[in-house]
């Protein structure tokens, strides 16, 4: 079975950007580091890399890994919301 | 995972049944207002929404942006626009309506930034008091709470120790005599009166001790100047403060024997002034004295066993003189090997003399430096507050002319100052500032004494001896002036000028008598003039302006003028044998009468001084101690192959002691005396015998 494959898209500087770049790397602690895949994406640094899934709002944390790439967006501090609304909370929450 | 936050809940929204419905109430909103479906589809939104994204209302909806998550404590997001920057949000989740969330966005940019720049100052604020090395403060005043950073209470030792939110942490510990002038500039500055608050003062250590501190600092003030805020900075500069006491230290106290240097006792001797002239002022009897110090012969010492040697003999004579002193006395050097001591409140000018016989006691002791045995004495001059000075230089002076009057009478002697000391200074002072105006104003005349051969009785040459009659005061001996020329250098332009004109005569002479070689003239040369490094040629020019040959002319040194810069006097003796100068020892006998140095330098004769003259012919004759010295002279000068000349003599049977030792020349009043240059001429033209 593939691991969760997920992409959090931030800005770099901003505040929000900060903290929800150390939730999502409590969240893959939480969830066990081989049991999920993180990649950070700065739209400060590549522009255009939100394109492909027209994310507009930063930061917005996707699942690449399942069909129609679910995604939540806002305050990441929650990890329990977080990881039910991206169906992680089977995996090993 | 129940560290999170809760999620907001959200507020209950008018129920709607349709879109259309809803419009009115979003428009209505300055902010954008957006709905979400299930699926986190934009579903609905305001035109202000529209604008926000850069969109049209048809292009958003059905764009999917997520399942938002809201924190209690306010969530941001950062709506991204590319290529166009970035708008920071604030996320407000308004509730769920029929299957829709509705959220509100609203732009806070502005206060995003200005609160990220409020946190950067922060953090410089953090890591300047981390990284600067000076103490940092910071003084509520409204509140009075006062706030001291981790490096300001390391600096006092108190990094372990609590501290209170108090501005008593400081100025609870400032030195007690330094508090009043803090508080005081403190006040000042709180007070609006200065523009900076600076204020250098001592802090006591927490471990023990005192560190002087530079506080810096400045108040913040409201629209009406009242100070609101207070901060600044506190630096430890206790090793400057150090630095400073020892420059200070060497300002005032001489590096070589520790002693108060000449700075130090002029204001003692100001102090003691000042407070002569308060007890007279309450008729209250108040005496000081100053003891001026020099020692005999300390150049020989210094010229004899080195620098060095004579060095460590003045730290020997400061200690020997502390131990004559009592406690409340000064005793300072004031430079080279000369001491001065002040004497405090005394009874009266004898105590001072008692000092002063106790000081030549205590360095009568020899001294023992390097195995050398050393005998010192001093010439002590006194000057005591009864004269009645204003001035430390005053009292400095007049012990300074009481001194060389003890050196005058000998060695280890001291001298009282008084009145007609002052007064001989004083003429000794005019004489001085009218000798600098006596050649300008014709007054000074050269006249010429007869030298005489032994061999042949007839006039060999003449001394060149400069006369000075005083326009007011007439007639002023040589004596009387000689030396004040010497000691104010003006002996260097006066000589010259005597040069010139006994060379002028020399030549109208030789013009005259129509024989260039009709004498021999001798001029004496100082020992300043023997210093001048271009003396050669300033004499090769007189000699060619007058057209005198060089071996006409004879220059007569004193035996010290040579021995005082030997090497150099040497080389410019060389120069002056190449211009075919003859040079004569003047006054032999009297000084050194050093046997090398007559054959070191090239001396072609010898002057017996007219101390060992003046009593030949006596009762004793040729058998006096007088009579042996000349004889010796005489025999010396012929061994080594230089010309001997006698001077002084003033009678036939001194004339005939000298012929019978078989001296070459003589001179003296018994032949002639001095006279002016057509007598002189008149008298080689006469060509009288003896």
């Amino acid at each position: 079975m593939s691991v969760p494959r997920l992409e959090l898209f931030v800005h770099g500087s901003s505040r929000a950007g900060r903290e929800a770049r150390a939730h999502a790397e409590r969240l893959k602690a939480a969830l066990g580091e081989d049991n999920v895949q993180l990649a950070v994406i700065d739209l400060e640094l590549q522009p255009e890399a939100g394109k492909a899934l027209d994310v507009r709002l930063t930061p917005t944390l996707v699942r690449r890994d399942l069909p129609g790439a679910p995604r939540v967006f806002g305050s990441l501090a929650d990890l329990g919301a977080s990881a039910r609304a991206l169906a992680l909370a089977e995996v090993a929450l | 995972m129940s560290e999170a936050p809760e999620e907001r809940p959200y507020e209950l929204v008018p129920q709607r049944s349709s879109a259309e419905r809803c419009e009115p109430w979003i428009e209505q909103d300055h902010d954008a207002l957006l709905a979400l479906d299930a699926a986190g589809k934009v579903c609905s939104l305001n035109s202000a929404a529209a604008r926000l994204f850069g969109s049209t209302r048809e292009e958003l909806l059905g764009t999917r942006l997520g399942t938002p998550l809201a924190a209690a404590t306010g969530t941001e997001l950062v709506l991204h626009h590319a290529g166009q920057g970035s708008v920071t949000l604030e996320l407000v989740p308004l509730g769920d309506s029929a299957a829709r969330r509705w959220l509100r966005l609203r732009d806070i940019t502005s206060l995003a930034q200005a609160r990220d720049e409020l946190a950067s100052l922060r953090d410089r604020a953090t890591l300047f008091e981390c990284a600067t090395s000076d103490g940092l403060w910071h003084w509520d005043l409204s509140a009075d709470r006062a706030h001291f950073s981790a490096r300001w209470r390391e600096l006092l030792g108190l990094a372990h120790e609590r501290l209170d939110d108090s501005i008593g942490e400081w100025l609870d510990r400032i030195h007690p005599e330094d508090l009043e002038r803090v508080q005081a500039e403190l006040r000042v500055h709180i007070a609006g009166a200065t523009e900076l608050y600076e204020c250098e003062h001592r802090l006591q250590y927490h471990g023990g001790g005192w560190r002087w501190v530079l506080c810096r600092g400045k108040a913040s003030r409201d629209a009406q100047g009242r100070a609101l805020q207070f901060a600044g900075s506190l630096s430890d500069i206790t090793h400057l403060k150090l630095a400073e006491e020892q420059l200070a230290h060497r300002s005032f106290y001489d590096t070589l024997t520790e002693l108060p240097n000449r700075a130090l006792f002029h204001d003692r001797l100001r102090h003691a002034l000042r407070r002569g002239a308060r007890r007279a002022a309450r008729r209250s009897d108040y005496v000081f004295a100053v003891l001026l110090l020099d020692l005999d012969r300390f150049k020989v010492i210094n010229e004899s066993l080195g620098h060095f040697a004579g060095d460590r003999l003045l730290v020997m004579i400061a200690r020997r003189l502390e131990l004559s002193l009592r406690p409340g006395d000064t005793v300072a050097r004031l430079g080279g090997d000369e001491f001065a001591i002040l004497l405090d409140d005394i009874g009266d000018a004898s105590d001072a003399v008692k000092v002063a016989d106790r000081v030549h006691g205590e360095l009568s002791a020899p001294f023992n430096i390097g195995g050398h045995e050393l005998f010192v004495s001093s010439s002590i001059g006194i000057a005591t507050s009864l004269t009645g000075y204003h001035r430390p230089e005053d009292v400095l002076r007049d012990a300074d002319t009481a001194m060389y009057r003890a050196k005058a009478s000998g060695r280890a002697r001291h001298a009282l100052f008084d009145s007609a000391m002052h007064a001989h200074a004083v003429q000794q002072l005019q004489i001085e500032r009218d000798l600098r105006r006596a050649i300008e104003r014709h007054e000074m005349r050269v006249h010429y004494q007869p030298i005489v051969s032994l061999a042949t009785g007839t006039i060999g040459g003449f001394e060149a001896l400069v006369r000075w009659t005083h326009s007011e005061r007439g007639p002023i001996s040589p004596a009387d002036f000689i030396p004040i020329a010497e000691e104010t250098g003006l002996i260097v332009p006066l000589g010259r000028w005597v040069l010139r004109q006994a060379c002028m005569e020399l030549a109208t002479w030789q013009r005259k008598l129509g024989n260039p070689r009709a004498c021999t003239l001798s001029v004496n040369l100082s020992s300043k003039q023997l210093n001048q490094p271009d003396l050669a040629h300033q004499i090769a020019q007189i000699l060619v302006e007058t057209g005198v040959k060089g071996e006409d002319l004879q220059l007569e040194i004193t035996e010290s003028a040579i021995l005082e810069h030997p090497d150099a006097a040497k080389s410019i003796l060389l120069k002056l044998k190449e211009l075919g100068l003859k040079l004569s020892i003047d006054d032999f006998g009297t000084g050194y009468s050093s046997l090398s140095y007559l054959q070191r330098f090239p001396i072609d004769s010898l002057k017996i001084d007219r101390s060992f003259v003046q009593h030949l012919g006596s009762e004793r004759g040729e058998h006096s101690d007088d009579a042996r010295i000349a004889r010796t002279i005489v025999m010396i000068g012929r061994n080594l192959g230089k010309s001997v000349v006698a001077e002084g003599v003033e009678t036939a049977a001194q004339l005939s002691l000298m012929r019978a030792v078989e001296c070459d020349h003589a001179q003296g009043y018994f032949f002639s005396k001095a006279v002016d240059g057509d007598a002189a001429m008149a008298l080689m033209a006469a060509g009288r015998r003896w």
